[in-house]
């Protein structure tokens, strides 16, 4: 699904990741690491936000030759979303959803799923974090993604949101789509079937079993 | 010598938590202005400048509202500082004694208002001398009681934090009714976080149109002037290019993760472009000097446009920060200033940028990061 091969991110020379070869296939991944270990880093990457060395493909869509198709299929939802303040949720799902090519019951949907329409036209300057952290899962979800990325996915949100966003990696999952979770609670992730768990530490990911999770 | 040591660590902080941020932020801002003020004007055509000024109250009412504009800038450089959650601490000023706190904040907004004193004595000495006593002292008057707005407007919002946002009845409807389309973004962005910045570039490069096309007819000059002016334009367009640049990365990073091929998203920074210079266009429509061609008129634009794309790429291509904006404007000013006098074509000019900026913006887009920490740029809304 996903090959990554002698990725190395620096910010400013200094070396944040290093991942020399990794194979994700289908299924439900979760990465762990302490704050700061450089997993928002490494998503980003996946996600075509950030410039790095190396290669990353998508099933047959390479990041660099074939951009639009590898970012058609790559979603990602930001840790800690941020705004700008003079827009609406409704602004920021239309103008991802028509990119991402998603249908408008998709859009109304995941507005609903996901409680978002009490605020749907408010500025996102007005949002608490959890109404921006349920923006930004909505907009992880538009399209027709082969993996989505969802950084930190059920912090700021309450347990009934933590249920429907369980509910919807269930139901993509069942789809084939790929995820790539990330979490530093060893708990959170234990109503999902996890297939693979990474630690990130020391610039590096590596597999653990799931005993050590 | 209790109140004296009282003052000293408050102004200490005062100065370096805004008055040399302030400066440090608009190093660009004022560098810009102090080039054009005195790189293209001499000083005696200061002087003689200021004679006009204070013999005629409606050009010097025209002054005090572009010092009135640059202490708006001020006043929201302050403000939005005080909303910083960084900046809490500032809050504490609320518990040293008012008089005290006053000639704290009148410290700063002196500080911050120094280079309109500086000018404003320079021109003044001279205008004194010609017998412009009354306007003179009316200048002053204005210049030494102004700040007092400023220090009753801060004393204002350290006594109201947290100032609710209230949205209006009719900008519901318009949310509900419309959606914004992406080119309207950073335009709306600049409104709502810094309507001074695109105010005053505004009205200075519109004067720059409305100046270089007024005294065209009156001496020998050819499209040069233009050109020049052209060049002015795109380069003090460079600070809010900077901060188109800034707005996308901290504000906008999920655009990187959207399918959108490079060429649309070229013609939505087209777009933008187009809409970001369309007064100083319609100003050129309607001042066009008689003799000078429609086709000329679209190289002229083109030539911005140019310029506009130019820059944009340097900062996709460097991250750049305003010092280093500020040395490299200044050589490509005086690159692109002899250019054009040694009758380089204004279409060949606009051509080469156009490409040049085309081509940085196609090579760089994705190879560009933020590489400063976010949250020491956030800008936070002004009530």
């Amino acid at each position: 699904m996903l090959q990554i091969k002698n990725l190395q991110k620096s910010y400013g020379g200094h070396l944040v990741i290093q991942v020399p070869d990794l194979v994700l296939s289908e299924g439900i991944h979760w990465f762990k690491g302490a704050n700061g270990s450089g997993k928002t880093t490494f998503f980003r990457t996946l996600a075509g936000m950030l410039p790095f060395e190396g290669e990353i493909q998508l099933v047959e869509w390479g990041i660099r030759k074939q951009p639009i198709d590898y970012r058609l299929h790559i979603n990602y939802g930001e840790a800690e979303p941020d705004y700008p303040e003079f827009l609406t949720a409704n602004d920021l799902i239309q103008f991802v959803a028509t990119a991402k090519r998603a249908s408008e019951s998709q859009v109304d949907s995941l507005i609903e799923m996901l409680g978002i329409e009490p605020f749907l036209y408010q500025p996102t300057g007005t949002y608490s974090s959890g109404m921006l952290k349920k923006t930004s899962l909505a907009l992880a979800f538009l399209g027709s993604p082969k993996v989505i990325i969802l950084d930190e996915p059920l912090i700021t949100i309450d347990d009934a949101t933590v249920q429907r966003v369980y509910e919807l990696v269930r139901d993509y999952h069942a789809k084939g789509v790929t995820f790539l979770l990330s979490s530093h609670q060893d708990f959170r992730f234990n109503a999902l079937p996890i297939k693979q768990l990474f630690e990130v530490k020391d610039k590096k990911i590596t597999e653990i079993s799931p005993s050590a999770g | 010598m209790i109140k004296q040591q009282v003052m000293i660590p408050v102004l200490n902080i005062l100065r370096k938590t805004l008055v040399v941020e302030y400066y440090r932020l608009n190093t660009g801002f004022l560098f810009l202005v102090l080039m054009f003020a005195f790189g293209i004007l001499r000083p005696e055509d200061h002087i003689a400048l200021s004679a006009y000024v204070f013999a005629s109250p409606f050009l010097l009412g025209l002054v005090f509202a572009f010092f009135g504009l640059y202490h708006l800038k001020t006043i929201f450089f302050v403000r939005q500082r005080l909303l910083w959650d960084s900046h809490d601490f500032l809050f504490q000023l609320v518990l040293i004694p008012k008089w005290q706190r006053w000639l704290a904040l009148l410290y700063v907004q002196a500080m911050l208002w120094l280079p309109v004193v500086l000018y404003a004595a320079f021109v003044g000495y001279y205008g004194w001398k010609i017998g412009q006593q009354n306007a003179v002292i009316a200048t002053y008057s204005y210049i030494l009681l102004i700040p007092f707005t400023a220090v009753a407007s801060y004393e204002y919002r350290l006594f109201r934090p947290n100032p609710d946002t209230k949205l209006s009845a009719f900008s519901g409807y318009l949310n509900r009714r419309f959606t914004k389309p992406y080119w309207s973004y950073f335009i709306l962005y600049l409104f709502k976080d810094n309507p001074v910045l695109l105010f005053l570039t505004k009205g200075f490069t519109c004067f720059i149109v409305l100046g270089v096309c007024k005294i065209y007819p009156t001496d020998h000059y050819d499209e040069r002037l233009l050109s020049l002016g052209a060049l002015t334009i795109g380069m003090v367009h460079s600070v809010l290019l900077l901060h188109l640049y800034e707005f996308e990365h901290l504000q906008l990073p999920l655009l990187r993760n959207l399918p959108l091929s490079l060429r649309q998203r070229s013609i939505q920074y087209l777009q933008l472009f187009a809409l970001l210079i369309l007064p100083e266009t319609l100003f050129l429509v309607r001042y066009l000097p008689k003799g000078v061609s429609w086709v000329y008129a679209i190289q002229w634009w083109g030539f911005i446009l140019g310029l506009l794309w130019l820059i944009f790429g340097r900062f996709l291509q460097r991250h750049y920060v305003m010092d280093t904006l500020l040395r490299q404007g200044f050589y490509a000013f005086f690159v692109g200033f002899f250019l054009i006098m040694f009758r380089v074509p204004t279409a060949l000019l606009a051509l080469t940028t156009l490409l040049l900026g085309i081509y940085l913006f196609h090579r760089f887009y994705y190879q560009s990061e933020y590489i400063v920490h976010k949250e020491g740029l956030k800008i936070r809304p002004e009530s």
